[in-house]
């Protein structure tokens, strides 16, 4: 007999899919299939909100769970970053008011920077014998609250509900920005909302449940692998993040039903080998010259 | 077709000045040295199509057509089909049955020659309503018999639409009876100028 936990399933669904979708617009966005929300410094960022929430609840003294607490910091970040880009990135000739190479090395250097302060804080933490969310690099499902789940649903509904009204841009985004402008998109605002889509996507579940490496970008390298996803952007950004959904909540189960010494495996370190194991794979098949290409 | 502008906008700090003219029935041209802006200059217009006032422009760029996913032929054409408002189907489009776009149907985007690639670009451009076509720099890359089929293409094309060309070399082009529009640096700002009427 199968032994589920129903809601623990759903969220594991829920954090793939969202993570899948979060790949699948970073990639339309850059143009660039190896484009992911770890690569734009997406993970950096929410995984900073956790640390600093952690600081703040013990420091502060806080007795809210922590996943609230860094839900609500990363949302302060999260509007700055949409005030920021709707005060600032007027249109330039450079259609995006930054660089997309320039993003992609902010974030793999954010990435970095954020690695970094994890060590000196973790560091820190356990010289002052604080509680230290050392799960975090690897998320796993293994607590979780109940309300999470309106939370996550709330989002999948908004989420829903910018798809249904934006894949018809997406869909001419993905042909390259070039033929998007040519074709009358607004591609400053149409790339601008999809970056912001998918780091919100991206802070939601490493808020609640830590890090899952390389489903952004490997799930939607794998699903255009099929003809059924690669003939239609709809299929890929509707269905696809379904696909991912899937998969972390089956890589989900089987570690939950195998524990080694009483230990559970985290899902996100079994998502970091097998993704890392894939994108070798897929580098080796070539697809690395798109991204030097560009 | 005329449009007017000071201090449009600015390349390496200096500001732009555009006096642009563009007729039908003839092949019209922008040209300028490397590094004038004169991408920058398609880049803007691209942004800002109301400078046309009621003539509807379509654009074929630079550089290659390079999809995220690994598209067919007719799948690229069958997304700006599904998704602009107002797309013709190409088989529709008697212009582009001169690109014998047939052959390459079944053949992925990313195989395609730059030949190839520059016709679908085309292609792509001609499946909306338009009137006037931007070109930067068709022939860039492609060989003496494509560069033939795309010069023959467009010309048949200006009977009908205004075509306006980038290009920095005029001598692949046989007939250049229209509006030629010169792109320099001045001293303290970049002016675009038609040199006749």
């Amino acid at each position: 007999m199968i032994e589920i936990d129903l809601t623990r399933a759903i969220l594991a669904f829920m954090c793939g899919y969202f993570l899948t979708l979060s790949g699948s617009l970073s990639q339309i966005v850059t143009n660039n299939s190896l484009a992911s929300p770890s690569t734009l410094g997406f993970d950096a960022l929410a995984a900073l909100s956790v640390i600093v929430s952690q600081g703040i609840i013990v420091y502060g003294g806080i007795s809210y769970p922590l996943e609230f607490v860094s839900l609500a910091i990363f949302g302060f970040i999260f509007c700055g970053f949409i005030a920021i880009s709707y005060t600032k990135g007027k249109t330039t000739l450079r259609y995006f008011s930054l660089d997309i190479k320039f993003l992609i090395l902010t974030g793999l250097g954010f990435n970095l920077f954020v690695g970094a302060i994890f060590s000196i804080v973790q560091f820190l933490f356990m010289s002052l014998n604080w509680e230290f969310p050392s799960g975090l690099w690897f998320g796993n499902f293994r607590f979780f609250h109940e309300e999470s789940v309106y939370i996550f649903g709330l989002t999948l509904s908004a989420i829903l509900f910018y798809l249904f009204k934006n894949i018809s841009q997406l869909r001419l985004l993905s042909l390259g920005e070039d033929i998007a402008l040519g074709l009358g998109v607004n591609v400053v605002k149409a790339q601008r909302l999809a970056l912001l889509v998918s780091l919100g996507l991206t802070g939601v579940v490493i808020s609640f449940f830590g890090v899952f490496s390389f489903i952004g970008l490997i799930m939607p390298h794998m699903l255009r692998g099929f003809n059924f996803f690669n003939k239609s952007m709809r299929h890929e950004l509707f269905i696809g993040p379904a696909v991912g959904g899937a998969s972390l909540s089956i890589i989900d189960y089987f570690c939950f039903r195998f524990d080694f010494q009483g230990a559970e495996f985290p899902a996100g370190m079994v998502s970091s080998i097998v993704g890392a194991l894939l994108l070798i794979v897929l580098l080796a098949k070539s697809q690395v010259k798109n991204f030097a290409k560009d | 077709m005329k449009i007017e502008i000071k201090n449009a906008f600015k390349v390496n700090q200096r500001w732009v000045d555009i006096n642009l003219a563009a007729c039908k029935n003839e092949l019209n041209f922008l040209i300028g040295p490397n590094g004038v802006g004169k991408t920058s200059l398609f880049t803007f217009l691209k942004l800002n199509p109301s400078l046309f006032g009621n003539l509807k422009p379509a654009y074929v760029g630079q550089s290659r057509f390079h999809p995220l996913s690994d598209l067919y032929v007719s799948d690229a054409l069958k997304v700006i089909e599904e998704e602009v408002k107002g797309a013709l189907s190409w088989k529709d489009n008697t212009l582009s049955k001169n690109l014998n776009l047939e052959l390459l149907m079944d053949k992925k985007v990313s195989a395609l020659s730059g030949g190839e690639n520059q016709k679908l670009k085309i292609a792509l451009a001609l499946m909306t309503p338009f009137d006037i076509l931007l070109l930067d720099e068709p022939l860039q890359n492609l060989d003496k018999e494509n560069q033939e089929l795309i010069i023959s293409f467009l010309e048949k094309l200006s009977q009908d639409k205004i075509v306006l060309i980038i290009e920095h070399d005029l001598n692949k082009y046989p007939n250049k009876a229209g509006k030629i529009n010169v792109m320099s640096n001045l001293e303290n700002r970049v002016e675009v100028m038609h040199d006749r009427d």
